[in-house]
């Protein structure tokens, strides 16, 4: 089973002006992938999913499901399953009749369709809520009974449009685990939509970053992690996100390439794709960066302006003389708000994109490559 | 600011707080909003209603104002009167004809309305127009649309071929009483319109996406989401409608007068022939509390066998 968009295009026509919602994308999910749409809001991912669902009509291209043009297919056609960000119960049913309503719909008698509702309630651990209404259910027992209302029947895959978006962290967790189990029993692709990079990274095979209706970026979390394809992509991957320090080509030479930025010059292994005086952006992950009180020891000197705690680490905000550097691999304690500091950090852990249209032209060697990636404190 | 000028505000200051506190004050606040309406309820609803009560058990003429004591003789003649059980069932085919009709219609226009398509505030203002006519003013209107000689439906029908001839649609046995059934839900289709629209502006559109995308039909979505959904309502507007329509009196007053031969009088027609014809007041009243009794009686047996706690859902 797989799902292919050939070059999607919605616009959304309001009075007289016309606004591009998806701007002709082409995707290829894999039978058995965990696929996610990720974007800040309004970016075209939750219409790019509704098209695959089929709730809105494209206005061109081509919607494949396991190489049949579903495009024109009516939506209770496609033999899809979708989960809601409001989860989208049927308020006046009782839980087992939420449950084996698509078995109805399908003409399936009742005696058949409950003893199947049962048996995915007891699968997603709520045989005891069978006779409750959605609106006695707590708000992981509601997601419970729509993930057990999607598995009923055998969907040909799976659209999940932000359904973890309205819980509590500690309930998120809880269900992207249950999503996770389901995902992996079912072995159907699964098209999965958030604007939480984060959740992203933890739950897919593969991912899409979109922004303005277009694709900016596709591959799996350690490909979009470690060789971003452009600013856009290195800067919302990751949290918090990509220092860019903006820089200048001054020298060629001996497979080496001389940046400056900051009054400050990096010398990058780089033999070519940059050209002497080309305008460059020099990308740095915090978790890379590290702060010291000795203002003579690294490259920027700067006020500490924030230093606040993320998770188990300290994250460091700098006002460098162009803008802020965030820090977040500190090794030194006792640093002090408001103390000037230098920021350190290895040229070898340099992303470097183009100055003028954000490509990427060089990423450092991956950290996994250089089996440093534990040795972070 | 001088002295006087500050002291004059603070005096205005103070007024205004204790005019608000005075106000806050529970009976005060109670007085004021209920007061009013229960004087309105008590003058006309309940003193004419305890005044018919009375009267039902007396010999009332119109033109002689002391009452004669006869029991329960008004009540007697009444239920031996055949033209009083021919006007009840009458009254018994209007309300449910026109219910019916109003629900059906209503709530066929109410689904329409709710999908977007253009010009649909012009269909919503002209829907709730015959509305807010005045019942006189729409049954005069209707009188003249279905006139026999000229009447703009007669003609329509004739010229499109619908019709050999022109009808006369408040004149002849036939289609005396389907014709007053249409003409009151023109009036009141929009009453159940607007309730239902409301309902329905309520169902969150996800449920149907959720319901679409796991394979139904919008014959599915309408039986399992939409109708579910409209119970509720449905329940309270049939009960009102109902209660309304059976005491229905002004527009068949106007458009037919119980005519021809009696067609069209339902009881509420019965009951003021019997007053303003008849001259027998007391019996009137004695006609208006057996009515009265009958939809006390069809409510209660109405909701202790529709369970509309049960049926009502809110979520």
């Amino acid at each position: 089973m797989t799902i292919v968009v050939n070059s999607l295009r919605k616009t959304y026509t309001a009075g007289a002006t016309e606004h591009l919602a998806v701007d002709g994308i082409d995707l290829e999910i894999g039978p058995d992938e965990f696929f996610t749409l990720v974007g800040p809001s309004g970016c075209g991912k939750s219409t790019t999913l509704r098209c695959i669902a089929g709730l809105e009509t494209p206005t061109s291209g081509q919607i494949l499901v396991d190489d049949e043009d579903v495009t024109d297919t009516a939506p209770n056609k496609r033999g899809l399953a979708m989960m809601f960000q409001d989860i989208a119960l049927y308020p006046h049913m009782n839980v087992i009749d939420n449950i084996a309503y698509p078995l109805k719909v399908r003409g399936i008698d009742k005696e058949e369709r409950y003893e199947r509702a049962r048996e995915v309630a007891d699968l997603m651990q709520i045989p005891e809520l069978l006779k409750k209404y959605p609106g006695e259910l707590s708000g992981g027992q509601r997601q419970r009974t729509a993930i057990a209302r999607t598995i009923v029947y055998d969907p040909r895959a799976f659209l999940m449009d932000e359904p973890l978006s309205d819980l509590d962290a500690q309930l998120k967790v809880e269900i992207r685990k249950e999503i996770q189990r389901v995902h992996e029993r079912a072995e159907k692709p699964t098209v999965y939509v958030t604007h939480d990079q984060s959740e992203a990274l933890s739950m897919s095979d593969r991912i899409a970053v979109m922004n303005d209706g277009n694709i900016m970026g596709v591959g799996t979390p350690d490909e979009l992690y470690e060789e971003p394809e452009n600013t856009f992509v290195a800067g919302f991957i990751g949290n918090p996100s990509m220092n860019f320090i903006p820089g200048t080509v001054t020298d060629r030479s001996n497979g080496l390439v001389t940046v400056e930025a900051y009054g400050e010059e990096f010398e990058l292994e780089l033999t070519d794709g940059v050209q002497e005086d080309d305008a460059v952006e020099i990308g740095i992950r915090p978790e890379r960066v590290n702060v010291v009180s000795d203002t003579e020891a690294g490259r920027f000197t700067g006020r500490l302006e924030l230093i606040e705690r993320v998770g188990d680490r300290r994250l460091a905000t700098v006002d460098v003389p162009d803008g802020e550097i965030r820090a977040l691999n500190l090794r030194e304690r006792g640093l002090q708000q408001g103390e000037d500091v230098s920021v350190v950090f290895d040229t070898n852990d340099i992303h470097l994109f183009d100055g003028k249209t954000g490509d990427a032209i060089k990423h450092p060697v991956t950290y996994s490559k250089r089996g440093e990636a534990a040795q972070l404190d | 600011m001088s002295l006087r000028e500050s002291l004059a505000t603070d005096q205005l200051h103070r007024y205004r707080r204790g005019l608000f506190e005075s106000l806050s004050k529970r009976w005060v606040f109670v007085g004021l909003t209920v007061v009013p309406a229960l004087a309105v309820f008590t003058f006309v609803n309940l003193f004419p209603m305890l005044w018919a009560l009375a009267a039902s058990f007396f010999e009332v003429g119109a033109l002689q104002p002391e009452w004669n004591w006869v029991g329960l003789e008004n009540f007697r003649i009444i239920v031996n009167d055949d033209r009083f059980w021919s006007s009840l069932s009458r009254s018994i085919v209007f309300a449910v004809g026109s219910v019916g009709l109003q629900v059906v219609a209503g709530t066929a226009l109410a689904l329409l309305l709710n999908r977007s398509f253009s010009f649909k505030r012009g269909v919503r203002a002209i829907a709730l127009l015959p509305y807010i006519v005045p019942s006189a003013v729409l049954s005069f209107v209707a009188l003249w649309m279905g006139n026999s000689r000229y009447g703009i439906i007669n003609q329509i029908l004739v010229q499109t071929g619908l019709t050999q001839e022109y009808l006369a649609w408040y004149g002849s046995l036939n289609l005396a009483m389907p014709s007053v059934i249409v003409t009151s839900s023109w009036k009141f289709t929009i009453f159940v319109t607007i309730i239902v629209l409301a309902r329905l502006q309520s169902i969150p559109p996800s449920i149907y996406e959720a319901a679409t995308i796991s394979g139904a039909s919008k014959l599915d979505r309408f039986r399992d989401i939409t109708l579910p959904n409209l119970k509720g309502v449905l329940f309270i507007v049939v009960l009102l409608r109902g209660v309304w329509m059976f005491n229905k009196f002004d527009i068949i007053y106007i458009l037919t007068n119980g005519g021809p031969q009696n067609r069209t009088m339902i009881a509420s027609i019965y009951a003021y022939r019997t007053a303003f014809s008849d001259f027998n007041l007391g019996r009137a009243a004695a006609v208006s509390t057996l009515l009265f009794v009958l939809l006390v009686g069809a409510a209660i047996v109405y909701f202790h066998y529709f369970e509309p706690s049960q049926e009502v859902r809110v979520e």
